[in-house]
């Protein structure tokens, strides 16, 4: 490891569209997925990412580099997430949370959901479902039912003018 | 990302496919108003809310945003989500079983303020034998309250207010750990008597009622630490002896009232009850009403006067300056601190100096020198 040689180390980490990519040991353990299989001596070669598509990690590597560059400093590493978040669109933020999730990196999770939520909350029923494509199978009755129902939650929210 | 409404999803739902764990996480970042309304979305989306862990509900602005709005529609509602949502992730509770909801659910500390109670019966029924340790009730019981039976065999702290003396007393008689009570402005009828006779018991509040007047306090409770009495004095009070005593603290309410006793008599009757502690505070109205009986009250105790007591003897020179009778000698005071009073007695502060052997500290505060003539 990094600390006993006193040279960085180096990984190679294998998306599932068979893409390669180099990142310093020291920034991709920020994902407990990594750090594990580091830790358990299976890191020799390449680590297969199963579960990520080459952009994605790109995306995530960019992350994990620009995130442990920041030193212990909570104010710029949270401007550092907005500021990275801030041109991802929503396909590559549904892409980011499954990485996340998959690679165990609760920073980076608890920054894409709380981008995902701060989108989704006080918009209007109608706009939630037409930017995230979310097919309505409510019947008008049942969704009457269900607008009746939480009526509290909708006050303040935006209206929809075409329904 | 694109603020605009035009689709970006090419019509593939991205969101929904998330795993329920992710879309729960997003959700729990969100107002609970806000991810509650998701549930219009999708019938995938209704099921999901009652999923988030750790829900919390904060009732802030986010519950009611725009206060022109006539809120009632939205309370109501609200009202209802709260029933339902209990309901849900309690599992299979009933409706309006919620305090069984919440035992299930290990709490221990709960707090109930119902007004107009009908049917006490039914909370007591769903907490007999929990294994709650800290209770906190406020509820009138109707006159017609059935006999409840209680068995709190955890409780360690119970706050009550605005019970029956009645109900109390078994209700206390069913505790048998409790040490710590509160007892505020509680009911009772005249010539009823409240008992507390709790072994455990460390700390005992009472605030008594205006109308308890004609009521009767026992209290046993021999390891006792701590008493604080407010509120008014009662007809009488048995107090059995406690070993450990170690605060007590007296305070009469400011109402003026007429007690169909001496109420002198009765405050004093009531300090000696509590002789023994290693510290005393008395309000102002406790001490006025007799204020030399409690100055040979002090001088009896065994443990040297504290400061908190001395700040008080102000208040007895004012009162002592029409007293014949010579002052006792106060061979335990070591500091007199006057403070807050037209004081225009000095021949009796001299007298009372003179009294005093062993005083180390004089402290003057605020003292008007009116009429200065020493």
């Amino acid at each position: 490891m990094a600390a006993e040689t006193g040279t960085p180390t180096t990984l190679t980490l294998k998306s599932n569209d068979d893409e390669l990519f180099s990142v310093a040991e020291s920034a991709a353990i920020l994902s407990v997925t990594i750090r594990n299989m580091v830790e358990d001596g299976c890191a020799g070669g390449v680590i297969p990412l199963d579960n990520v598509d080459g952009k994605t990690l790109a995306s995530v590597i960019t992350y994990m580099n620009g995130i442990s560059a920041i030193p212990a400093d909570e104010e710029k590493k949270k401007s550092y997430r907005d500021k990275f978040l801030s041109d991802k669109d929503f396909e590559t933020l549904a892409d980011m949370v499954l990485a996340a999730n998959y690679l165990n990196m609760s920073c980076l999770m608890d920054a894409v959901s709380a981008k995902i939520a701060q989108v989704m909350e006080k918009k209007s029923v109608g706009w939630v479902r037409r930017k995230f494509g979310i097919e309505n199978d409510y019947t008008p009755e049942e969704e009457a039912a269900v607008k009746e129902e939480h009526k509290w939650t909708f006050e303040g929210v935006e209206t929809d003018d075409d329904n | 990302m694109k603020e605009e409404n035009g689709a970006d999803s090419d019509g593939i739902d991205r969101i929904s496919n998330l795993p329920n764990e992710i879309l729960c996480h997003i959700l729990s970042l969100m107002p609970v108003k806000y991810a509650v309304g998701t549930s219009i979305l999708s019938t995938k989306w209704k099921n999901l809310f009652p999923l988030i862990p750790n829900l919390r509900l904060r009732l802030d602005d986010s519950l009611l945003l725009h206060p022109e709005t006539p809120p009632i529609v939205y309370l109501v509602s609200f009202i209802k989500f709260v029933d339902r949502l209990l309901n849900i992730t309690l599992l299979d509770a009933p409706s309006l079983q919620w305090i069984s909801s919440a035992l299930r659910l290990k709490i221990r500390r709960m707090d109930i303020r119902i007004r107009r109670l009908r049917f006490p019966k039914f909370i007591f029924d769903s907490l007999y034998g929990c294994n709650i340790t800290s209770l906190n009730i406020l509820f009138d019981f109707a006159d017609n309250a059935l006999v409840c039976r209680f068995n709190l065999p955890n409780l360690h702290m119970l706050s009550v207010q605005c019970m029956k003396f009645v109900h109390l007393n078994i209700l206390v008689a069913s505790c048998p750990v409790l040490e710590y009570l509160v007892l505020n402005s509680c009911i009772c009828q005249p010539g009823r008597v409240l008992r507390i006779s709790v072994p455990s018991l460390k700390a005992l509040k009472v605030i008594s009622a205006v109308h308890a007047f004609q009521s009767e306090f026992e209290i046993d409770a021999p390891n006792l630490e701590y008493i604080n009495y407010e509120g008014f004095l009662v007809k009488s009070y048995k107090v059995t002896r406690m070993r450990s005593l170690r605060i007590a603290r007296f305070e009469l309410d400011e109402t003026f009232v007429q007690y169909p006793f001496d109420a002198g008599e009765k405050a004093f009757e009531l300090a000696r009850s509590f002789a023994g502690a290693e510290k005393y505070w008395m309000s102002k109205q406790f001490i006025t009403v007799r204020a030399f009986f409690f100055l040979r009250f002090f001088l009896s105790l065994k443990k040297r006067w504290n400061i908190v007591l001395m700040l008080i003897i102000s208040l007895f020179v004012q009162l002592l300056q029409n007293c014949p009778q010579p002052l006792p000698i106060f061979t335990k005071m070591i500091y007199v601190s006057i403070k807050c009073m037209d004081f225009n007695g000095w021949g009796l502060l001299a007298r009372l100096l003179g009294c005093a052997p062993l005083l180390e500290k004089l402290l003057f505060r605020s003292v008007m020198l009116r009429n200065y003539c020493a």
